[in-house]
């Protein structure tokens, strides 16, 4: 009798042969994890960064490390929504934050418990919780990301005022990631009035408003606009791919405001069904060695502990003119912003 | 003594409906009581504000434009490649339906690259070149060159099957024209209005490509509550319009009489209707063809194809993501296998009018739902300490999966089992025979082609989902188009571009196994 696919497909022979065995094999798969030693970490650091250094921890420990992967620039719902909507029953041990709001906004809500790491010892306080419930390492610096065709180069996030770069200018929409961070830290440092007029002048200097740092650097590296302040990262990683671009560290006069470095955080999660290698875990991630890889990876993050190697083009914490942002307060004014910052952007 | 046919299809639907409905309460059940306490607040907020009429319209234009794009394209795209004699009908038809394997945000990439200043685009266009992409123009664009292999999988297979006879008959005194419009064209349309409520839901739905592209919908404002505000509440309420337009559409399709008439059925016996003889018109509507395809398809995937054109960039993707490649199939295979067997029962019920009209409007609204909602759902509901077997496993994956994309399966076992003339069935129960029996010796066997189809539709959709997959997959089982999302942060172009074409040649591997087998079977 001739056979075909459909036929085939609906018989008896099909599904007992193919269906019915890989369902057993894959309840079999759900049910087995949990014997062998394991760590179930999320993570908001961008996976091509992140995942090198927990290959490495696996590697080392053997503890299995389980991710879950999560980025600002695509939008997506995972590690934080996750985090919030397991709180009663949680299946992580670890978030590893990309930015410390977040941390802090996870604390408020009570979804980590305090972990004082003896790898956290060589780390400035303000970078740390007071509390314990987070503590940052390997910082991001906010940038200014220029086209080298740009007829002038600014030196300051007040060039986004400047008349010279009306509609060549371009930054991430403030209601996500570390844009937030760094217009509450505004908010801290220069107050209500001054910030808002601040953000108020961008717009009638027709800033253009982009889903992400990733595309605000995007839209300079491809001469549409002269600069973008994103994260050093973006820059770094255009400048990589041979971009026409350049990287200013913004505000560095001695009247100026400086610029804001925003740290990895390493949260423990209360109720971790790990805990022990949870904690394993963030002592790594907190570790020199750590800070020392991602330094020398794409992304070129700045350590914070002293004495940690870095290539030329990473700048160093002491060369820095910081910005004098409380990060926990910084946090705080993150809600109290929100409204403004909707209608700002249009929402 | 089996249960009766009715109870256990009623039990069927109300398993499947638990399932899919009860995620959807937990999310409701979060919006009205935040805090502990009940609140219309969300609502409230979300219908008072000015900027959520702008969403509704933004919403309503790109889906509704998607649809008439989709519909004047795929409509004629349909009748050259199903009803004519033009060469090289079935590659044209498969490369027209690849964009079905890929999440339209990768058509978009695509664009993007092809469209950025070093694209080949960028370079003829200049400075103008990206505005039309990241407009409702080009959501328009993305979005109808994804979902238009949906418009012709259902009207190219509805004109496959259509009697012949009555073509024959007028053919002795009308053209082909009017044989056309009178006749062919009539015959598919229950099927093109299928395919276009489909077409509708998932543009209505779709977050991947608007957020991408910078459109502000009320799917990707449904997902900026969840991701700037972590606001379950305000989230859920942002999908409402959402019900109410699926709703609303589906009372309209209903309204029209062509829910019933929706076909993918398999051809007659004898052949389907003669094809139309092109003549001289045969190579111009070729090369229309190929360059249309060229425009629409062709165009951006030569540009992902181009920019991975690096076999260390390869090797990578392939190193990194083998185990997700792995995954992907797996949990596709299921999840389309649950679709299948649901979708069977419940179209079954449908088709003898055991299961009234809600059994195909909850699935559809299922379909339209951004999946973010329900795989937030699904973690409210499942992640207890007693059904750690099912949350901490792919299962609760497969079950959202089940719950999305059941309404394909049922859609198009309906239609084939509308096909089949009601007194096979009765002369089965003279016989003798349970219901169990007719089903298994009668009714599955002679609608095996429709089965196969709904089966490889709901493995499509399985192996491309994002939404529902970022949110539920369980740490450090990813799947591949979950990789690829994550690793867009920063990740090097041509490792993105090869993951891109690695998913793409990931949904021909579950048909080269197929082949396989069959040729296996045949010898």
């Amino acid at each position: 009798m001739k056979t075909s696919l459909p036929h085939f497909f609906c018989s008896w022979r099909c599904w007992t042969l193919l269906v019915v065995p890989i369902s057993v094999f894959l309840l079999f798969w759900g049910c087995s994890s949990g014997r062998k030693p394991e760590v179930v970490v999320y993570v908001s650091e961008d996976q091509v960064f992140s995942e090198p250094i927990l290959r490495d921890f696996e590697r080392e420990t053997g503890i299995k490390v389980r991710a879950v992967f999560d980025t600002e620039e695509a939008k997506s719902t995972g590690a934080m929504n996750r985090l919030l909507a397991e709180k009663e029953n949680p299946q992580a041990d670890v978030y590893w934050a990309n930015e410390p709001i977040r941390a802090e906004f996870l604390k408020q809500r009570g979804v980590t418990t305090p972990f004082a790491s003896p790898q956290a010892g060589g780390i400035p306080s303000v970078y740390k919780d007071p509390e314990g419930h987070w503590t940052g390492f390997s910082a991001r610096a906010r940038v200014l990301i220029v086209n080298d065709q740009a007829a002038r180069k600014p030196t300051s996030i007040q060039g986004y005022l400047d008349p010279a770069f009306q509609g060549k200018t371009a930054i991430a929409n403030p209601l996500f990631g570390t844009t937030t961070a760094n217009a509450a830290a505004l908010f801290s440092l220069w107050g209500e009035e001054k910030t808002k007029a601040f953000f108020d002048g961008m717009k009638k200097n027709r800033v253009k408003i982009t889903p992400s740092n990733g595309e605000s650097a995007d839209l300079v590296a491809a001469g549409e606009c002269d600069f973008a302040l994103v994260d050093s990262d973006d820059a770094f990683s255009r400048k990589k791919q041979g971009k026409p671009v350049s990287m200013v560290v913004p505000d560095q006069g001695e009247d100026q405001v400086g610029v804001l470095l925003l740290p990895n955080a390493a949260l423990l999660i209360k109720g971790a069904p790990h805990l022990e290698n949870g904690k394993k875990l963030i002592d790594y991630l907190l570790s020199k060695e750590t800070e020392r890889k991602l330094a020398f990876a794409d992304c070129a993050q700045i350590p914070l502990h002293a004495g940690v190697d870095t290539p030329a083009h990473v700048p160093r914490i002491e060369d820095l003119r910081l910005m004098a942002a409380n990060l926990a307060e910084v946090a705080r004014k993150m809600e109290a912003i929100q409204p403004f910052l909707k209608s700002w952007a249009g929402y | 003594m089996g249960m009766d046919r009715r109870t256990a299809l009623r039990l069927v639907f109300a398993l499947w409906a638990l399932n899919a409905l009860l995620p959807v309460f937990a999310m409701i059940h979060r919006s009205l009581i935040p805090g502990g306490h009940f609140s219309l607040s969300a609502y409230t907020r979300m219908f008072t504000w000015a900027r959520e009429w702008v969403l509704l319209e933004n919403s309503l234009g790109l889906a509704l434009a998607t649809t008439l794009v989709a519909a004047l394209l795929g409509l004629p795209l349909s009748l050259l490649l199903a009803r004519t004699d033009l060469s090289g009908r079935g590659a044209l038809f498969l490369l027209f339906v690849l964009p079905l394997l890929l999440p339209p945000m990768i058509l978009a990439y695509g664009w993007s690259i092809l469209l950025a200043g070093d694209g080949l685009l960028g370079k003829i266009w200049g400075h103008a070149r990206t505005s039309f992409l990241f407009s409702s123009g080009g959501g328009v664009l993305v979005l109808a060159t994804s979902f238009l292999p949906l418009v012709l999988l259902f009207t190219m297979t509805s004109l496959l099957s259509a009697n012949p006879r009555l073509e024959e008959a007028a053919r002795l005194s009308a053209r082909t024209p009017r044989i056309l419009l009178g006749i062919t064209i009539p015959q598919a349309i229950p099927a093109l209005l299928t395919a276009l409520l489909l077409v509708f839901c998932l543009a209505l739905g779709e977050t991947g490509a608007p957020t991408f592209l910078r459109i502000n919908v009320f799917a990707v404002e449904s997902l900026t509550q969840f991701s700037a505000f972590y606001d379950f509440a305000s989230a859920t309420a942002a999908a409402t319009p959402l019900l109410l337009v699926t709703l609303l559409a589906f009372w309209g399709f209903q309204f029209f009489g062509t829910g019933r008439g929706a076909v993918l059925q398999p051809p007659p016996a004898g052949g389907g209707p003669e094809p139309i003889r092109l003549g001289r018109l045969r190579p111009c509507l070729l090369c229309f063809a190929g360059l249309l395809w060229m425009a629409l398809v062709g165009l951006p995937l030569f540009a992902l194809i181009f920019r991975s054109a690096d076999l260390t960039a390869f090797a990578e993707a392939l190193m990194g993501a083998g185990s997700s490649l792995g995954r992907s199939l797996l949990y596709a295979g299921l999840g389309a296998s649950l679709v299948l067997v649901f979708g069977f029962l419940i179209g079954y019920g449908r088709t003898g009018e055991i299961l009234g009209y809600w059994s195909e409007a909850i699935p559809l609204f299922l379909f339209a739902l951004p999946g973010s909602i329900l795989g937030i759902g699904l973690i409210s509901l499942w992640n207890r300490p007693a059904m750690g077997g099912i949350y901490g496993s792919p299962a609760i994956l497969i079950l959202g999966l089940l719950a999305q994309y059941m309404i394909l399966g049922a859609w198009i076992t309906k239609s084939a089992l509308i096909q089949i003339p009601r007194s096979m069935e009765e002369a089965g129960a003279m016989a003798g025979a349970s219901w169990t029996t007719r089903l298994t010796r009668i009714t599955i066997p002679l609608t095996r082609k429709g089965l196969f189809a709904a089966w490889l539709l709901a493995f499509l959709f399985c192996l491309r989902d994002t939404g529902l997959a970022m949110v539920v997959y369980p740490p450090g089982r990813e799947t591949l188009p979950i990789r690829l999302f994550t690793l867009m942060a920063n990740g090097r172009p041509s490792l993105i571009s090869a993951l891109c074409v690695l998913i793409l040649l990931s949904a021909a591997v579950p048909f080269t196994v197929l082949g396989f087998l069959y040729a296996r079977s045949r010898s």
